[in-house]
């Protein structure tokens, strides 16, 4: 007949899990016993297990000399006690659980569905892959803001300072995981980094687009908040969801905790300031070059049209705002004579 | 002969001298009681917090002085009261009895009427005549400073006499006198190196003439000074308007300029050999504002252009170097205790057979709603190698004139070549 013993750590977690093929086992300190247990609690024979084979059950038996042992949820163990699947013992300051074979465990999980994605990211291909892309379509974008004749050193050197963000982030993460779940992940920490500053580009440049479009700033300071957040709780879920090992939902709800409330706080913090947001005097763009589809209109229409602007001037004028005063801003050659500031006489 | 001849010059020379320096002497002996430093008092402190200089002008003891030397006691009565100091050391309280804050001018009563004043002088002095501008620079006492008249600054949007001169902070609102000890203009500002500025005596003798000389403590000066530059600015903007604007190329564009004889262009070209593009610049400014407070001037324009034109850049290079140089500019000085944020409208717009992309702003002040600081800018989108930037920025416009201007200015522009 065969038991199962599990040694717990403290927090619950199962650190040594023993299968008994022989009639009677010891547990304790000493090296002679069947079962070690490294607890100074614990008396060098604590514990032995008896196979009862007329009564076809387990017995454990308390043979120690100090400290004695504990049926959880039950007090002290008598001194042959008849052992039931899961019983639970303390032993100085380890906890032992007892199972027969056919103890019954709990149905199988399903792998969340994520796992699949963070696995295709985590392969050092993909990774590769996305830094190069990333790094490109920063280095095009780089050369197409350029007005001057740029040396491939500065190119070079420009692409490696981008670098620095998502290997800084994937170093952080992956550290992090070690600590936490014993599992780096460096080359899935490296993708997530990647995607981050793409997307993080994408949307700026996706509202550049819209910026000249539209006559609609505050829309789109708003939308890039949004937008901004919304990309800030994704990285940092798909961090946080390979460093705490989310198949325990006690951290999944943590994670997800965590990440709400970093959006919750960016949402607050916008609506604080969402006076500041309001007018956005030095949005002045012209790009992309492509993209006029709007049919211009008489000069005629749009001096029918000012008038909106005087009106929405009306409507905020009783609001306290801060004041931008963009540089070239206008300096005098006069300089006036008279007012002579007489400074705390 | 020659000798003797020389010797004579030398003596008419050394006689002319004399005779300057004794007319200095004379007239600050003559006239030092007409002239006072004026004192902005905090209420709180009892401390001055700002200086400057004023001049009796009639026996009924009205003083003049510059209106920017007292904005701060006309705009905050509470904080700050008005008070005299005579030469003798005498304190007296005064009251604001009406102001021209376009000429930067003010007329205030005396409580007690001091027993030497000053006449204003009638008609033109001519140009290189001698002055003496009194006043109280930086309260180092009652000073005389020699100068020479040179009559009214050509071309000028408000009329400021030049003198070469040294006037210092302090002296603001102190006369300038001919040797007859007759006022010839009211100092007011300096640009440096002897050249300082006059108002002239013409516009304090319409304001004199103005005033019924009783001081009414109901008077709205933020409602006056609103109305003087409503005035003023549809003054200024009908005059621009009933000329045609004369148009000069910048680039592949015909762009107003100099449009009135007052606004004066500057040009510089950017073409560095490292940089792929060239950049003109022209900006057009007007040189003078009307002082509403520290930090905030009004009643002024500038046009800025940009020709950027380019062999090697491609198009999406090119846009982001437009689009790094298009950006607001303000004509005027002004913080947020004074104006609003802007609003904006962006626009397409066709002008000058182009299509651009305008972006037009205004902002209100505070303190009288009727006025706007408006500026637009444009960017011309239609070719993808040469393009033209452009700013409008005027500083205490109404509405209605606002839109005149902009709407003149889009007929104006003319792009030569497509």
């Amino acid at each position: 007949m065969e038991i199962i013993v599990e040694v717990l750590s403290r927090n619950g977690r199962v650190q040594d899990r023993v299968r008994v093929t022989s009639d009677t086992a010891s547990i304790g300190r000493a090296y002679y016993n069947n079962i070690i247990i490294g607890d100074q609690y614990v008396c060098p024979c604590h514990l032995q297990l008896k196979y009862d084979a007329a009564e076809m059950h387990w017995l454990a038996i308390d043979i120690s000399n100090k400290n004695g042992a504990f049926l959880v949820g039950d007090g002290p163990l008598r001194h042959s006690h008849r052992v039931v699947s899961g019983d639970e013992i303390d032993l100085g300051h380890t906890r032992i659980r007892l199972l027969l074979p056919d103890h019954e465990v709990a149905p199988t999980k399903r792998m969340p569905p994520g796992r699949l994605l963070v696995d295709y990211f985590g392969l050092p291909m993909i990774a590769s892959a996305l830094l190069f892309f990333t790094v490109s379509i920063f280095a095009l974008d780089i050369y197409l803001g350029q007005g001057r004749i740029i040396q491939w050193q500065e190119l070079v050197l420009q692409g490696l300072m981008l670098l620095a963000i998502p290997f800084g982030w994937a170093c952080l993460w992956s550290l992090i995981g070690r600590v936490f779940v014993h599992d780096a992940r460096f080359a899935y920490h490296l993708s997530v980094g990647s995607i981050m500053v793409l997307a993080s580009h994408v949307i700026s440049t996706t509202l550049e687009y819209f910026r000249f479009m539209f006559n609609a700033y505050n829309a789109s300071e708003w939308l890039e908040l949004m937008l901004d957040a919304g990309l800030s709780v994704c990285v940092l879920l798909a961090a946080l969801s390979v460093t705490t090992n989310l198949i325990r939902r006690k951290r999944w709800l943590i994670a997800n905790g965590l990440t709400f409330s970093l959006l919750g706080v960016s949402l607050l913090y916008g609506f604080v300031n969402a006076n500041a947001y309001r007018t956005h005097s030095e949005a002045y763009e012209l790009k992309p070059p492509f993209a006029m589809v709007k049919t211009p209109v008489t000069s005629a229409a749009l001096i029918a049209s000012l008038d909106d602007v005087v009106l929405t001037l009306d409507k905020h004028d009783d609001e306290e705002e801060d004041s931008t005063t963009p540089e070239g801003a206008a300096e005098s050659p006069l300089e006036e004579l008279g007012v002579q500031e007489e400074a705390g006489d | 002969m020659r000798i003797v001849v020389a010797f004579f010059s030398v003596f008419l020379a050394l006689a002319g001298y004399a005779e300057t320096t004794d007319d200095a002497k004379r007239l600050y002996h003559d006239y030092q009681d007409a002239i006072y430093q004026i004192r902005i008092i905090e209420k709180g402190s009892g401390n001055k917090a700002a200086i400057g200089s004023g001049f009796q002008i009639s026996s009924d003891g009205l003083l003049v002085s510059n209106f920017h030397v007292v904005s701060e006691a006309v705009s905050k009565p509470d904080r700050y009261l008005i008070e005299s100091l005579s030469s003798k050391g005498q304190r007296t309280h005064l009251e604001i009895l009406t102001l021209d804050v376009v000429h930067d001018l003010v007329i205030l009563k005396q409580a007690e009427a001091g027993s030497s004043w000053l006449n204003l002088q009638e008609g033109d002095l001519e140009k290189g005549a001698r002055i003496f501008s009194l006043g109280n620079p930086h309260d180092l006492g009652m000073t005389v400073v020699e100068g020479t008249y040179n009559g009214i600054v050509d071309h000028s949007l408000y009329e400021r006499v030049l003198i070469s001169g040294s006037l210092n902070p302090g002296m603001s609102g102190g006369p300038s006198i001919n040797r007859k000890g007759m006022v010839v203009g009211i100092n007011v500002s300096t640009a440096g190196n002897q050249i300082s500025f006059l108002v002239p005596v013409v516009h304090l003798r319409n304001l004199y003439q103005s005033v019924d000389g009783v001081v009414s403590s109901r008077v709205n000066w933020e409602a006056l000074i609103e109305h003087q530059l409503v005035q003023n600015q549809q003054r200024v903007v009908d005059e621009l308007l009933q000329s045609p604007w004369a148009t000069t190329p910048l680039g592949d564009v015909q762009v107003p300029s100099e449009i009135a004889d007052y606004v004066k262009c500057w040009g510089d070209t950017e073409a560095e050999d490292e940089q792929l593009y060239k950049v003109i610049h022209r900006t057009c400014n007007v040189d003078e504002a009307i002082y509403l407070a520290q930090y905030f001037s009004s009643g002024t324009f500038r046009l800025q252009y940009q020709w950027l034109e380019t062999q090697s850049l491609n198009r999406f290079q090119f846009y982001s170097q437009m689009q790094d140089s298009f950006y607001l500019t303000e004509a005027n000085n002004a913080y947020r205790e004074n104006v609003t944020p802007y609003e904006c409208k962006s626009e397409f717009v066709e002008a000058g057979g182009q299509p651009w992309k305008i972006r037009w702003c205004a902002r209100r002040y505070k303190r009288f709603p009727l006025l706007l600081d408006v500026s637009f800018s444009l960017a011309s989108l239609a070719d993808n190698r040469k393009g033209m930037l452009m700013n409008f920025a005027m500083a205490g416009i109404d509405q209605a004139n606002a839109k005149r201007v902009t709407e003149r200015f889009l007929e104006s522009i003319q792009w030569k070549s497509l």
